[in-house]
């Protein structure tokens, strides 16, 4: 049975795709192990609760997704996280907006139905989020995406 | 930390601000109530600082909800709002303030009800 995607894969899948992000680099959670990740940042995805749903046309779909780009001091133990990876991958996702393809299909995770992505676009500019319990810099963004599944 | 979402809507004399103010008390009402019912309970404090406003000043008429800040049911506040509304790196997110916002429609301005008080009463 094809499963169907959610918003929160749709997100993702648009991020490797269009932001160029690998998709080791995206996920739903931040990854335990922060050596895997030190190197290139992280970036998480979350859908907000809300959202608009169309009476009319259900099929569409208009949720407002949390982007949180991450980034841990450059060695273990360090104190100074890397303010500016966090800032480049915030504005890689920024930028994708920009140059993006209306209408065009992301491939989904093996296993799941297709989705087209009508529109992505920030509803806030990137914000620097300080005071992490971690110590990681992080840049967030809330990000509208429009999609349907095909 | 307090977390905060304002509404802010220029207005060029008082005479129209205080026909604004009473749709804007409504809207703000309505997106308190939303907080009220999506906000984390696990102690009721978060749920217990939440605050609306709407003030007019300087040209501009404001609504504001807030959470986080010392009230008369949670003296201490809650610091951590910001933290439960965003996420950490070690917690995920529990948005209860932008779904609040989020789901404002045109309706709202027409709502009626208070908030509830403290600890779901009524």
């Amino acid at each position: 049975m094809t499963l169907l995607a959610n918003s929160e894969l749709v997100a993702a899948a648009w991020l490797v795709q269009r932001a160029g992000f690998t998709s080791g680099q995206v996920a739903s959670t931040l990854p335990p192990d922060v050596d895997a990740w030190r190197a290139a940042g992280f970036v998480t995805v979350a859908a907000l609760p809300g959202g608009l749903a169309e009476v009319d046309t259900p099929q569409w779909r208009r949720p407002v997704v949390q982007v949180d780009c991450w980034a841990a001091p450059v060695s273990s133990g360090g104190q100074r996280p890397q303010w500016n990876l966090a800032a480049q991958l915030a504005e890689r996702v920024r930028a994708a907006t920009e140059a993006q393809a209306y209408g065009s299909a992301v491939t989904m995770p093996t296993g799941y139905g297709g989705a087209r992505v009508q529109a992505v676009y920030l509803t806030v500019e990137p914000r620097r989020v300080v005071d992490d319990v971690a110590g990681f810099a992080r840049f967030t963004i809330d990000l509208a995406v429009d999609w349907v599944k095909v | 930390m307090s977390a905060r979402i304002r509404i802010t809507r220029l207005i060029a004399t008082r005479d129209l601000a205080d026909e604004l103010q009473p749709a804007m008390r409504r809207l703000a009402n309505a997106m308190h109530g939303r907080a009220q019912l999506t906000v984390p309970k696990d102690t009721w404090t978060l749920h217990d600082t939440l605050e609306s406003d709407v003030s007019v000043r300087h040209g501009l008429i404001v609504a504001t909800l807030a959470a986080g800040g010392p009230t008369g049911a949670a003296p201490d506040g809650a610091p951590y709002a910001l933290h439960v509304e965003g996420g950490t790196s070690r917690m995920r997110a529990q948005p209860y303030l932008r779904p609040a916002l989020l789901q404002t429609t045109s309706a709202d301005l027409k709502h009626r009800g208070e908030p509830r008080r403290p600890r779901g009463g009524r």
